[in-house]
């Protein structure tokens, strides 16, 4: 049987009460993608915090909180790493939660696309993406 | 993977639980910090694989992993799990300097990841020893 103590109350349910919370949990989350996509990219090159740090014109403390995902970062810097690490457009909309609309699509019984669509015409197009 | 706290019958409370009630969670800055370290508990249990770094690592000499989070420039914040029969027990919190190289923080610091072992074994042994994450 589960044991239950009402004498303590749960601080992140009691957290959720807070009318902000969602959105700051929306920016947490926001902060881990980057992390977690810095860190993939990073081992995958091979490279150490250090390495990345110089190529990136930053700390390696900084790189170590980016990757703790405990910073909330500039334009300048997000831009710096996602050069560094060559981030492409599909891994930045999915760290910041946006569509990803490829350059090169076919629309299903239509035409072959080579730019990119406007989002009225992608949400009312059937797509198959290449 | 669910998300359970560990409850201590000693205790009578869960340490995770009563770690993190020491924030004024309708405070920004604390409701910021709660809400950053729930998005790292429930990133992590979407995860199949633990640790997972750079959100969780390993402990050397122990069957637990830490998640970590910055409470201020000079101050961090674990929180201690391990993962098992599909669950993720959340263990102990506890905090301590970025920096340190006195001797007696590092024992303060062995002491807690023994005690947390200790509610590993404990929570191993009484797999009822739970309260739900919510």
């Amino acid at each position: 049987m589960k044991i239950t103590n009402k004498i303590n109350i749960d601080p992140i349910a009691e957290a959720k009460k807070n009318k902000h919370f969602k959105k700051y949990s929306d920016e947490a989350d926001v902060r881990i993608r980057f992390a977690h996509a810095v860190y993939s990219a990073r081992t995958k090159m091979e490279m150490s915090q250090q390495e990345l740090a110089k190529k990136a014109e930053t700390t390696q403390k900084r790189i170590s909180n980016i990757e703790n995902a405990d910073i909330d970062l500039g334009m300048s810097a997000i831009y710096r790493i996602s050069q560094a690490l060559c981030f492409d457009s599909k891994t930045l909309a999915e760290v910041f939660g946006c569509d990803f609309i490829p350059f090169k699509m076919v629309i299903v019984g239509g035409e072959t696309a080579n730019s990119q669509i406007d989002r009225n015409e992608k949400s009312s197009a059937i797509i198959k993406i290449y | 993977m669910n998300i359970i706290y560990y409850y201590d019958p000693d205790l009578k409370s869960c340490p995770v639980k009563q770690y993190l009630s020491q924030f004024n969670v309708f405070a920004t800055k604390d409701a910021k910090l709660i809400a950053a370290i729930n998005s790292k508990i429930i990133f992590l249990s979407n995860r199949e694989n633990h640790p997972c770094p750079p959100m969780s690592k390993p402990l050397r000499g122990y069957s637990f992993f830490e998640i970590g989070k910055n409470k201020t420039a000079k101050i961090l914040i674990r929180v201690l799990y391990f993962c098992e029969n599909g669950k993720m027990v959340l263990l102990n919190a506890f905090e301590k300097p970025d920096n340190y190289d006195s001797q007696k923080i590092k024992k303060g610091i062995e002491k807690i990841f023994d005690r947390t072992e200790i509610y590993r074994q404990k929570y191993l042994k009484n797999k009822n020893l739970y309260e739900n994450y919510e």
